[in-house]
């Protein structure tokens, strides 16, 4: 096989992975308030928990158990996993910080991410409010 | 089989999604390494590196965890391992190949494994 055709594969496994996760995300989602209720961010939390369990299984199974091709992972984990939730890259990460020892990275992986990001978020909102 | 006390290392540095006829690349060099009776060969996977265009692949950050660096290890005598080489010649697109020299200091199969 080519090194083009390569490439191109790899980006048809990204792009049909993504197709199905942003999908995944967006029925799953709906469907959990429908039928818990609104009262607090059950959908997106639920999200994020089923990601989170995915990507760690989905690793595991690439990383050690050799059961996936490289394609096969770009499309389950950066595109599937990555368009249903980052937050599960996120934890794939932060899980991979604190595997290694690297407590403080992984800690300031967090604090940074949930604090900096609010941070930014308020941002947005006073822009989109002055335009 | 036997190697000589004074062998050669054969290292063939990938990637993990190199391939050659569909089949993972280590793979193939592996099976091909059998076919010519080779003494044996071992693939090891790396955690990190880079290679000739200087891109780091990491396992620790999934966005560069694509094409971790994969090694294949062959030990065997000098003439094996040369009439090896244009096998590799051809599959190897892109990588690093070394050649060394290795005392061998055992290779040897229990007596079950060798009547297994």
């Amino acid at each position: 096989m080519t090194e083009e055709k390569n490439y191109m594969e790899k980006w048809f496994y990204l792009i049909g992975g993504g197709i199905l996760g942003t999908l995944a995300r967006y029925i799953l989602a709906g469907a959990v308030y429908q039928k818990i209720g609104t009262d607090f961010p059950y959908g997106t939390m639920i999200v994020n928990l089923i990601g989170c369990f995915l990507i760690g299984l989905f690793d595991t199974i690439f990383q050690e158990k050799f059961l996936f091709s490289p394609v096969l992972r770009i499309f389950l984990m950066a595109g599937f996993c990555g368009a249903f939730t980052t937050f599960s890259t996120f934890m794939l990460e932060t899980g991979n910080l604190i595997r290694d020892g690297e407590t403080l990275r992984a800690f300031l992986n967090v604090i940074l991410s949930v604090i900096l990001g609010f941070i930014v978020f308020r941002l947005g909102v006073l822009l989109g409010e002055i335009i | 089989m036997k190697i000589p006390a004074e062998g050669k290392l054969l290292r063939i540095f990938i990637g993990e999604q190199d391939k050659w006829h569909g089949l993972p690349l280590y793979e193939a060099i592996v099976n091909d390494a059998r076919k010519e009776k080779m003494a044996g060969a071992t693939v090891i996977k790396g955690c990190m590196g880079f290679g000739c265009k200087s891109h780091m692949h990491t396992a620790k950050l999934e966005r560069l965890s694509e094409d971790l660096p994969m090694i294949v290890e062959i030990v065997d005598s000098e003439e094996k391992i040369m009439a090896f080489l244009p096998h590799l010649d051809e599959m190897v697109a892109e990588g690093l190949i070394t050649l060394e020299k290795v005392n061998v200091i055992m290779y040897r199969a229990s007596p079950v494994a060798k009547q297994g």
